[in-house]
């Protein structure tokens, strides 16, 4: 039982492991998340945590342990199983489609939530979903770049396109993946605001990998320290920044 | 009983000339990300090549010296200069594409620039059979045989047992992690460049004696190397090895007891029966799901 | 260039092609058709190579099967018409057949499935003489009729054809303007983000090889006609790998890079051969070795192939 988790558990991990041989990257993680909370998950290089991402996320098979998401057994599903669930995620690395125009982007993030195979065929070059795409296009302050391809812009334009692109089809769950990592610091207040804004009117759960601790302390209520693959302290940001384990972990290294 | 004995052992031979094709297409795949669609053309010229010192009147075993030597130059750095270190960054494609395109040039400029016809070549080894326990066996497919395994032997001693193999086969299974850890990937990866040249050049010597130097003769090994390393496994140096004695066998076989013209489909039949029910090939890992 | 002064262009282009061909030779008529012919396949193997990405050796196993339905059928007496349809939803069937299991595994799988396929496919044609003749192949294709006319005549059947390459560029061009195409290229940028998003890579695979592989069979349904007698000969696993080279010599992804690379593998070899001037004859012996070097030496500049050409002078004035 956690320190100060939600009980209405949206997402359950239970006791996550994943061995690469002898290596225990991630070793016996477990905590919850409930609907519409934003947590934090912060650590030390290499304590495992995009290794924990990828193994919710059907990037890779968990060696054993449970995740579980509005109590359906998701484990080591494929990412377009867990899509289909409303579940998304952004890269540590990039992931646009370089060729495709910022609005198109946007779009085919949604569009194969829209309808069938068969009427998409049919449907306007859009999918509908132009309107939709503008708005998050405004919200992102990405208007003056709308129409050009995703693969000219700076790199700060095109974390923000990839972030767009996660929250297009309103997912319930979104695992975002160091979304401040080499990012203008002028931009992640900005990038906070979006998620803050996000998270509302959509209604979503966050679970947030990030080093930025201003950013995570400032987002996030409920944040989780893993070191070594463990979870190492868990609660509200002031308790965690407290505790003299973590910040061992981090001067320590 | 005696006939498939004989069958078995000379489809063995043939095998072994399959699988050293193999063995080196399989290594540039996993050392160096390359298929190569040319392969069969690496053969085709060292046979050409060694008919050309022999014109210029060297002995048979100093051709095919002289012709390593070439090979690993052109074939083995100079191909990886050239064409593979250009491209490689672009992905795989660009690169299958470019070996289609030096298969395709290397072809017509042997076919246009020297000759379209068929030339005669020596073989290494004495003519003629011999009798054990019944069974005739040429001295040919004994010397095939001794020469493949020989080859086939020392390489894997050397890429087993020193220290210089072992950090080939490093950079083999995961390149970016050998870079890491200090190997120098780069000198690793021409060595198998320059392994795979040697091995074309044995291969060209051991196939032409029977199959005659032509323009096109790459095209049949080309392919039979290919699949011979596809229904091994592909990520496997062992399973070309399997791959190519098998087929040599099948091939023998199916010849004598079904059909000479079903000889041909032996090789299609075995790809395309593993890759529908067996993709990583009959020794391969199945590999887990990409990232 | 605006996309209206493009379409001008090409307007221009066709009908320019449409008039030229009233006052061409019958031999330069028949050349142009062929060429028609050639690329509906190569069309269709653009979707395959440039929209999924993926890479098929195959595409002339696919263009033979389309060609021995049509001449089968044909001599049989059915209506070019109603051959046209049944050649491509035979090919769309095996395309899918074929795909399907090598998709399961890994992506690169599909290119030795397709390299296989053609080997046996050919082997079948050559082998399997009560069907497809053998060696000998089949004679005395009929031209398709139109409302009771006969076209045999070189000029109508390529307007015929052409009208109909027209027609099908067309209407992959409206597939690939519809959510469809915005998914074949996300598959193809990113298929891990696409995967991630909801676009089922399997599925959008399969779909572009088989429709792909229809188009192919089309092509052949007019390439039987065309030259009115086929043997396994035009079908073998080399001219799927020129028209693989001719998609991404042209620039695969783009839309009209079949066109130009298709002029180059059909219209080249025969202007070279049957030119007056002495060298360009001699050319012909040296064309494809000449064509191979161009690929590696384009693969190593360009290898977004010749019209990614205009994107680099785009850029390279972007930076200025």
């Amino acid at each position: 039982m956690s320190a100060a988790g939600p009980t209405n558990a949206f997402l359950e991990v239970k006791d996550v492991r994943k061995q690469y041989g002898a290596i225990k990257a991630v070793d016996g993680v477990s905590f919850n998340v409930g609907t519409g909370e934003i947590v934090g998950v912060i650590g030390p290089n290499g304590s495992g945590k995009t290794t924990l991402f990828n193994s919710i996320l059907g990037q890779i098979k968990p060696t054993s342990g449970d995740v579980t998401f509005c109590d359906e057994d998701i484990t080591g599903m494929s990412p377009l199983e867990l899509s289909r669930r409303g579940v998304g995620r952004t890269f540590q690395t990039l992931q646009v489609f370089v060729k495709l125009s910022v609005r198109d982007n946007l779009i085919a993030a949604a569009q194969e939530f829209k309808g069938t195979l068969m009427s998409r065929l049919l449907a306007k070059p859009d999918a509908g979903l132009g309107e939709h795409a503008d708005r998050m296009i405004e919200l992102f302050r990405l208007q003056h770049v709308a129409a050009l391809p995703a693969g000219s812009l700076s790199y700060g334009q095109q974390k923000l396109i990839d972030i767009a692109m996660a929250f297009m089809p309103a997912p319930r769950l979104v695992l975002l993946d160091e979304p401040c990592a080499g990012v203008n610091p002028s931009l992640v207040d900005q990038l906070r605001e979006l998620l803050v804004e996000l998270n509302k009117s959509q209604g979503g759960s966050f679970v947030v990998i990030e080093h930025n601790m201003d950013f995570i302390m400032k987002l996030c209520p409920h944040v989780i320290c893993m070191v070594e693959g463990k979870v190492l302290s868990e609660g509200p940001p002031a308790t965690v920044q407290a505790n003299p384990q973590v910040l061992e972990a981090y001067l320590g290294n | 009983m005696g006939d498939f004995i004989q069958l078995v052992f000379s489809g063995t031979a043939t095998g072994a000339i399959y699988a050293l094709a193999a063995l080196g297409f399989t290594l540039l795949w996993q050392a160096a990300g390359v298929i190569n669609f040319a392969q069969g053309e690496f053969v085709m010229l060292p046979a050409f090549g060694m008919l050309f010192f022999m014109a210029m009147g060297a002995p048979l075993w100093l051709a095919f010296l002289l012709t390593c030597a070439l090979a690993m130059l052109v074939l083995g750095y100079g191909f990886k200069r050239v064409i593979v270190d250009p491209l490689i960054k672009h992905g795989v494609i660009p690169l299958v594409i470019a070996t289609l395109g030096v298969s395709i040039a290397v072809k017509s400029m042997v076919r246009a620039g020297y000759s379209a016809e068929a030339h005669p070549f020596p073989s290494p080894f004495p003519t003629g059979q011999f009798a054990l326990a019944g069974i005739n066996i040429s001295y040919a497919d004994v010397g095939t045989l001794l020469m493949a395994g020989l080859i086939v032997f020392f390489l894997q001693s050397f890429l087993n047992k020193t220290v210089t193999g072992r950090a080939m086969q490093a950079v083999a299974q995961n390149t970016d992690a050998a870079k890491v850890l200090g190997f120098d990937v780069k000198r690793m990866v021409l060595y198998v460049f320059l392994i795979n040249a040697v091995l074309a050049v044995v291969a060209a010597l051991l196939v032409t004696p029977t199959y005659l130097a032509k323009f096109d003769m790459g095209d049949s090994i080309g392919q039979k190397a290919f699949f011979a390393a596809i229904i091994g496994g592909f990520n496997q140096t062992r399973g070309a090895l399997l791959g190519g004695v098998l087929i040599g066998i099948l091939e023998n076989v199916v010849g004598f007891y079904v059909s000479p013209a079903y000889k041909e489909g032996v090789a299609l039949v075995l790809f395309l029966a593993v890759i529908l029910f067996r993709p990583e090939g009959l020794l391969g890992k199945s590999e887990e799901r990409k990232v | 260039m605006n996309a209206r002064r493009k379409t001008l262009l090409l307007s221009f282009g066709l009908v320019v092609i449409a008039v030229a061909a009233l006052f061409a030779k019958r031999s330069e008529v028949y050349l142009l058709t062929l060429t028609c012919v050639y690329l509906m396949a190569t069309f269709g193997l653009n979707l395959t190579v440039g929209y999924a990405g993926q890479m098929s050796l195959g595409q002339a196993a696919f263009f033979g099967i389309g060609a021995y339905i049509a001449a089968i059928a044909m001599k049989a007496g059915v209506p070019f018409l109603v051959v046209l349809p049944i050649a491509a939803i035979a090919c769309f069937a095996v395309g899918l057949a074929l795909g399907f299991p090598a998709l399961r595994v890994q992506h690169h799988y599909l290119a030795f499935a397709t390299l296989g396929f053609n080997v046996l496919v050919f082997l079948i044609m050559r082998n399997e003489e009560k069907i497809t003749g053998g060696t000998f192949g089949i004679s005395g294709i009929p031209r398709p009729s139109l409302f009771g006319h006969e076209l045999s005549g070189a000029v109508p059947f390529f307007y015929f054809t052409f009208v109909s390459l027209i027609l099908l560029a067309a209407l992959v061009w409206w597939m690939l303007r519809s959510p469809w195409g915005r998914a074949f290229a996300a598959l193809r940028d990113n298929p891990i983000r696409a995967e991630s998003l909801g676009v089922n890579i399997t599925a959008y695979t399969l779909l572009a090889f088989a429709i792909g592989a229809a188009c192919a069979g089309i092509g052949g349904a007019y390439y039987a006609s065309l030259v009115e007698f086929i043997e396994p000969g035009p079908f073998h696993f080399s001219t799927s790998l020129l028209m693989l080279l001719a998609v991404i010599v042209g620039g695969s992804g783009r839309f009209m890079g079949p066109v130009v690379g298709t002029i180059i593998i059909i219209l080249l070899p025969e202007f070279l051969r049957s030119s007056n001037v002495e060298w360009l004859k001699f050319m012909q012996k040296w064309y494809l070795a000449f064509f191979g070097v161009a690929v590696i030496a384009l693969m190593i500049w360009l290898p977004g192939g010749i019209l990614s050409f205009g994107d680099r002078f785009k850029a390279k004035r972007a930076t200025k």
